[in-house]
């Protein structure tokens, strides 16, 4: 009995005893875990301080910001986000092993706020660089441990720690934040600014996505571009120096409530809500109100609003010039529409600035072409003048576009450069005709002589 | 000595009382015809359809004609009512509603609204009955000059139980375009910016009739703006109005002329760009389509020299004002323009219209059950949402809040092209659509609408089963 009961009591306090020692190790494999995770990418990690070139009061300024970035080869390639690298006119990178290391940009794409850099590893005197591998972000789970590494406001090298928050979030582009293309992983480890372009690691020290965005006012809600978004873009800018997209000139909508309208549960498609004018897809007599259900004879649906990005890089991933033959189901009917994609344009033009006029101007992009619902692309765009300058004295005001100069017609861009060349050589007096909202002004810009 | 100093004592004070029992006996002989006028203003709110609320306002008017014809200051009822560039839409679309006339003898009596003017801010009401009303008489010549004295009456706020304030002013400035105006100082706290103004002599030579600058942003509190100056402006340029008042008439009122052009100063430096350093005129920037500027073929750069043989120009912004003016209240339509384009002169046959109507005379329906009004499209708004001149169409006014097409994302602005598939072009064809959708009640709806530069299509969840 005795015994028996010893027996009893052995047998437990060794279970419990085993139970210990596994949790113990199981703790100690956890911990482990994340060291070996951050030993495999934090070598990698870049703190990058670019000088950039912005353009205010009618003068070209530097200012310096900070970010993150991560290596992904030996010879020094680095990815970091496009709105940390662009405008960027020299760049400072620290790496984990304090090394200063200067850097060039190899390539921006703002479509996907994505970069890449090289760093001038001859210059800094090293040959190689540590690097880290990228997961694969198809295969994320919610609830994973992830890990963000990089520089929140500054503070270089650091590790936050949570968990993958949902995969496939879709945000709406508002004003420059625009993200078309992408469903971004969601993650409460805590991201700052200073974090962007910043690797989000999971355990097993791979990167699965590039941390971009938060939310203020938020707590813990930080965004980052998964993995497979990254590895197609850096691909096409170390290919082509940008990531070429085709473009058509439609807005998609979801189709779940459209069903619901047309009371057709089984509906397959995706609904063409807006087609931009002398676009591929206006020429091709594509309208709003048309459900597309195949393209090139593949069939294609979105029900809901995350799977509007999908349709978009069916289209974009093709390349320039491509015939694509669309099944669409209109008021008329079934109807087969082909159509050839065009290139996409600029995200953000070049800007130049006319020191004697005192103010800068900008290309006039696409987006900037609909934002301002301009109705032509000709002239250039102000985007900023000197307090008292000429311009100023002329009420030339931020945002107008110079259409024309003393009855010359401004194509765009290289053309005023071509032309302001000879108006600043000349001392004479410049009559601009400026265009906004749906109004004129005249300005009279004076000659130094009157 | 002492005997000089006691008259001279005795004369000031003398003088002193003389000059309080000179107050007296001048606002004694105006009293009467000052009153206090009570009204409710309409309170706006985008996201309700049926407006329930409504404020009890006061302010002061002047008794202008025996018949009981009262001018007060255009502010009773806000809402700018012809197309003009700037577009608030928080002014109340809706006239002043029971209005009631306080005497200072302190008898009460009902008044309508009669009309308003908007390029001079002012407004008149009319007693529902007028027995024994004496107006006042002003003087045609005010004799004012800088540094004139002179006498403002206006109310007191409510604190002040709507008492008269009488305090005088010298003229500090006067203005003299595009209406000649006579600046003071202020430091008074009235109930309004409406009030009566006398000459040293006592006689009633204007009105003083300061709207701020920013009606939206003062949020009607006047101790935010009293250190703006007082306005002075003189007898003759209403007595016109007095004689044959504004008549208000929804969007049958009588709007002023209109050309149809946006304009800019044109200075010396300007003339010598255009090689003719004498060349005074008007400067066309914009000629907006569709309106009598284009259609007498005046184009963006034009420069108008002269209106039937008189002379006009504009060195500065403000000159623009007094060729504003004198477009809009041109007797005929039929008038030539001197023109000066490509370095020569022409005359030019203008046929004058009339000013499109703000969104505040639009028509508007409503729909309780979708939870919208919708108005037809006016100028104003096709220039505030950037749309091309002859966009026909009808937009979004109000979103009940929380209402069917709240829910479904329909927002105040957007321009709704079609419902249901079928195309909107007027509030006829939306009346129809309403009545169709009440006929079918259908559990879906389809919008098809413009916001900013896009389209798309909104889908509203209806609830008649609910209602069955």
């Amino acid at each position: 009995m005795l015994k028996n009961n010893m027996g009893f009591y052995m047998n437990r306090s060794i279970i419990i005893l085993l139970l210990l020692v596994f949790s113990i190790q199981a703790q100690k494999t956890f911990d482990q875990k994340i060291l070996e995770a951050r030993e495999k990418v934090f070598p990698a990690l870049v703190h990058i301080q670019p000088i950039k070139e912005i353009f205010t009061s009618g003068e070209k300024r530097h200012v310096q910001v900070t970010g993150s970035g991560v290596i992904i080869s030996e010879d020094g390639l680095v990815v970091t986000n496009n709105h940390v690298a662009e405008q960027a006119r020299f760049v400072n990178c620290t790496l984990s092993s304090k090394h200063e290391v200067e850097a060039e940009v190899v390539g921006l794409d703002p479509w996907t706020d994505l970069a890449v850099l090289k760093l001038d590893l001859k210059k800094a005197g090293l040959k190689s660089v540590p690097y880290a591998e990228f997961g694969d972000s198809d295969k994320l789970e919610v609830g994973r441990i992830v890990m963000a590494l990089g520089s929140p406001l500054g503070l270089s090298r650091s590790l936050s720690m949570g968990v993958i928050s949902s995969i496939e979030r879709y945000f709406e582009d508002v004003g420059e934040m625009v993200s078309p293309f992408n469903l971004w992983i969601q993650t409460d480890a805590a991201i700052n600014p200073g974090n962007s372009g910043g690797p989000l690691v999971d355990l097993n020290g791979k990167i699965i996505g590039i941390n971009a965005r938060a939310m203020i006012f938020g707590e813990n809600l930080g965004f980052a571009i998964p993995s497979s978004t990254v590895k197609y873009v850096i691909d096409q800018i170390i290919k082509h120096g940008e990531v070429e997209r085709s473009y058509i000139g439609v807005d998609w909508q979801e189709i779940k409530e459209y069903r619901l309208y047309k009371n057709q549960p089984d509906l397959e498609g995706v609904l063409v809500a807006s087609v931009e004018s002398n676009s591929p897809a206006e020429e091709a007599g594509i309208k709003p109100g048309d459900l597309v259900t195949k393209i090139n004879n593949k069939k294609i649906s979105a029900l809901y609003k995350e799977e509007l990005p999908k349709i978009r890089l069916l289209i974009s991933n093709l390349p320039i010039d491509s015939k694509i033959t669309f099944e669409t189901l209109t008021k008329g009917g079934k109807k087969q529409i082909n159509l050839v994609t065009k290139k996409q344009g600029k995200f953000s033009g070049n800007e130049f600035v006319c020191d004697e006029w005192g103010l800068s101007v900008k290309e006039l992009t696409p987006r900037i072409v609909k934002n301002f619902q301009l109705e032509s692309d000709k002239g250039v765009l102000i985007s900023s003048l000197r307090r008292g300058g000429k311009a100023d004295e002329a009420r030339v005001r931020m945002g107008y576009v110079l259409v024309s100069v003393n009855g010359e017609e401004i194509k765009d861009l290289d053309d005023f450069k071509e032309k302001y060349k000879t108006y600043a050589e000349n001392d004479g007096s410049y009559l601009l005709f400026l265009k906004f909202a749906k109004r004129n002004w005249f300005a009279l810009i004076e000659g130094e002589s009157e | 000595m002492n005997r000089s100093i006691v008259l001279i004592i005795i004369s000031i004070l003398f003088v002193m009382h003389n000059a309080w029992a000179d107050w007296n006996d001048k606002v004694k002989k105006v009293q009467d015809k000052i009153v206090l006028i009570e009204y409710f203003e309409q309170i706006i709110s985008l996201e309700a359809i049926v407006e329930k609320e409504r404020a009890k306002k006061q302010i002061t008017g002047i008794v202008v004609d025996d018949s009981g014809l009262i001018m007060t200051s255009s502010s009773i009822f806000k809402a700018n009512l012809e197309f003009s560039s700037v577009i608030s839409m928080f002014d109340q679309a809706e006239k002043p509603t029971d209005i009631r006339v306080k005497f200072h003898d302190g008898n009460t009596f009902p008044a309508e609204f009669v009309g308003k003017d908007d390029d001079k801010e002012l407004a008149f009401i009319r007693l529902s009955k007028a027995d024994n009303i004496k107006s006042i008489e002003f003087k045609e010549k005010s004799g004012l000059n800088l540094g004139s004295g002179i006498l403002i009456i206006q109310h007191l706020p409510e604190d002040y139980d709507y008492e008269f304030v009488v305090y005088p002013r010298k003229i500090n400035a006067i203005i003299s375009k595009p209406q000649k105006k006579f600046i003071c100082e202020n430091n008074i706290k009235a109930l309004s910016r409406f009030g009566l103004v006398l000459n040293e002599d006592g006689d009633p030579v204007g009105i003083i009739n300061s709207r701020p600058n920013m009606p939206d942003l003062s949020f009607d509190m006047p101790e935010l703006d009293f250190n703006q100056p007082i306005e002075i402006v003189l007898y003759d340029t209403f007595s016109d109005l007095i004689a044959d008042p504004p008549i208000f008439k929804e969007k049958d009122t009588a709007r002023k002329k209109w050309l149809g052009i946006y304009m800019q100063a044109f200075d010396r430096k300007m003339a010598a760009h255009f090689n003719n350093e004498k060349l005074k005129g008007i400067l066309v920037s914009t000629v907006i389509t569709d309106s009598p500027a284009e259609k007498a073929g005046l184009l963006a750069g034009d420069v108008i020299t002269a209106i039937d043989n008189v002379e006009v120009s504009a060195e500065k912004d403000s000159d623009l004002e007094e060729f504003r003016k004198l477009i809009r209240e041109q007797k005929d339509s039929n008038v030539i323009f001197k023109v000066f384009r490509d370095l020569s002169f022409f005359n030019v046959r203008v046929e004058l219209g009339v000013t499109p109507i703000s969104q505040y005379l639009a028509d508007e329906i409503s729909n309780e059950t979708l939870g919208l009004s919708v108005k037809e499209l006016t100028q104003d708004i096709i220039l505030a949402k950037q749309l091309d001149w002859e966009t026909e169409g009808v937009w979004v006014s109000k979103v009940e809040r929380a209402g069917w097409v709240d829910v479904a994302g329909l927002s105040v602005g957007d321009l709704i092209l079609q419902i249901n598939d079928k195309p909107v072009s007027n509030l006829e064809t939306v009346k129809e659509c309403f009545q169709e959708i009440e006929n079918e009640k259908s559990d879906f709806l389809s919008f098809f609408i413009k916001r900013d530069s896009g389209t798309q299509y909104l889908f509203v969840k209806t609830n008649f089963g609910d209602n069955k």
